[in-house]
């Protein structure tokens, strides 16, 4: 059974928080993996970046003022760090 | 001055600290487990280094929540000394504690090597046994030991002083060349505005012993002991 249609069956609401570098930041991941991809023909790319995503499955009732603050203080660090909470409904 | 070194779960310099720390006259330390929530009859705390949490997350970013911490807030809060190595510095920014972050060191690579670094000024108490200017002899082992703090941070760091150590080379000039991490302004080592807090990369634990190639690491301690 695929992770979404689990999703669908129980009715679970989720929550996506996506964490990227602050464009200050270097990230050298990022700039490895353009020149990998440059070896693979993508040539005049400009910046890559790495970041990272963190699925959660939510309790009913979920409060988003939380689950704020849980991506400000702990899943990223805002000084070097952008994070992007989505709910996603059932 | 008694220490206690902190434990975390993927703390690895924890024993080091504490061994060197007690071959020093007038030093003592007892290990702290990060679930305790008292830091009394200490007068000083070491965040040593290591893994916690696996470096899950973020370095350090999980320890940050670790009951000990909150009692490591009001020791600092209170005056006395805290001095976190490696693991230990990216806790304590990580907490709050001190300014900027660790990221990912410029090259990608893991590196584990003697450092020169100079010492900006020999009035903290983190340096009180050393001279400004003096190179010290230290290893750094890191892989997330790029000091990174946004251009307002910095000037602000500078402008109070708060830098203690740069990476530099074996004549005590700050290169690029010299600067193993792609730390910004090559820094190594910074204290707080009220100067009680200290976070370094380096590891001034394993310097202790002429067995492991340099003792400057024992400045870094009796500095805290003067």
């Amino acid at each position: 059974m695929s992770a979404a249609l689990r999703n669908e069956t129980l009715g679970l609401m989720k929550a996506l928080v996506t964490v990227m570098p602050k464009p200050s930041v270097l990230d050298p991941q990022g700039a490895a993996a353009a020149e990998a991809m440059r070896h693979h023909g993508l040539e005049n790319a400009g910046r890559v970046r790495i970041g990272k995503v963190i699925e959660i499955e939510l309790p009913e009732g979920a409060d988003e003022a939380l689950l704020h603050e849980i991506s400000r203080d702990l899943l990223s660090n805002p000084v070097i760090e952008d994070y992007e909470l989505k709910v996603i409904q059932p | 001055m008694k220490f206690a070194v902190l434990r975390f779960p993927g703390s690895n310099c924890d024993q080091d600290c504490v061994h060197s720390l007690n071959a020093i006259p007038g030093a003592s330390a007892d290990y702290v487990w990060h679930k305790d929530t008292s830091l009394a009859g200490f007068d000083a705390v070491v965040v040593p280094g290591g893994f916690s949490y696996g470096d899950y997350l973020r370095c350090g970013a999980i320890a940050r929540f670790s009951p000990i911490m909150k009692a490591v807030q009001e020791f600092a809060a209170s005056g006395a000394p805290v001095i976190g190595i490696c693991n230990g510095f990216q806790i304590l920014c990580e907490s709050g504690l001190l300014p900027g972050a660790l990221v990912r060191n410029r090259g990608l690579h893991f590196v584990c090597e003697h450092v020169s670094l100079r010492v900006e000024r020999d009035d903290a108490l983190f340096t009180k046994a050393t001279r400004t200017g003096q190179i010290l002899n230290i290893p750094i082992a890191h892989g997330e030991g790029c000091y990174f703090a946004d251009d307002a941070t910095l000037s602000d760091l500078n402008a109070h002083g708060q830098v203690l150590l740069r990476y530099c080379d074996g004549n005590g000039n700050v290169s690029d060349a010299a600067n193993p991490n792609g730390s910004r302004e090559n820094i190594a080592g910074i204290r707080n505005r009220a100067g009680n807090v200290f976070g370094l990369m380096p590891h001034p634990e394993r310097a202790c012993d002429p067995l492991l190639g340099s003792t400057d690491g024992l400045h870094v301690f009796q500095s805290i002991l003067k």
